[in-house]
């Protein structure tokens, strides 16, 4: 089986939207690569406008639920999103950890079970990947864009 | 909360025994059985959980303002 795949929210809001990745976010479920972190889950839960909304992804997430595809940053995650941000105010000035927590944690997520995490989001995960580099922690990442 | 139950029966099936044992090695169960149940539920799960996200998508209203 090939590698698990996570979507950053930056994909899969407009994927449930107006259907843009579709073709790659679609594979992904054909393989069963797709994994869903309850940082992204909890996007697309905000996403909901019916109770349609809300019921089909509770449906969703409780199908990858229950093959083990949906995956949680763990306590010790939090410690290190509160060292990455620290590291990075050090490094390149003062951020507010609110603004970078989702992120972080999205990217953790990934890197805890060694899931590629596609994103449109390049700028930022870039630096939390060189970032976790330096704790020996390997991030997969693969850029999309809607321009392609 | 209703629990459903489960029906596990036995059926004979033609299968290749090589892509068995590869999908035996693949999911690392100690049995056949395990490997085509696993291999079942996660097809099953995966077509669900992307025919929820079909009808969220047709019905437009995900995301809008």
């Amino acid at each position: 089986m090939a590698g698990l795949q996570t979507f950053d929210s930056s994909v899969l809001i407009p994927w449930l939207r107006d259907g843009s990745y579709d073709q790659l976010v679609t594979a992904s479920f054909t393989a069963r690569q797709f994994m869903l972190c309850t940082v992204v889950w909890m996007e697309l839960y905000a996403g909901t406008r019916s109770a349609s909304d809300k019921q089909d992804l509770d449906q969703m997430v409780q199908a990858l639920a229950d093959v083990g595809r949906v995956i949680s940053p763990q306590p010790e995650d939090f410690y290190q999103a509160g060292q990455m941000v620290a590291y990075y105010s050090r490094q390149y000035g003062a951020i507010q950890p609110r603004d970078h927590a989702n992120d972080i944690l999205i990217a953790l997520c990934a890197s805890r079970t060694n899931a590629t995490l596609i994103t449109e989001n390049k700028e930022h995960m870039e630096k939390w990947q060189r970032i976790l580099k330096r704790s020996r922690r390997r991030l997969d990442l693969q850029y999309v864009s809607r321009a392609q | 909360m209703s629990v459903e139950k489960t029906q596990i029966a036995e059926k004979t099936l033609l299968l290749d025994l090589e892509k068995l044992e590869r999908l035996r090695k693949l999911f690392k169960t100690d049995n056949y059985s395990k490997a085509v149940q696993q291999a079942i539920d996660e097809t099953l799960a995966y077509s669900e959980a992307l025919a929820a996200a079909r009808r969220i998508q047709k019905r437009g209203t995900f995301g809008q303002n």
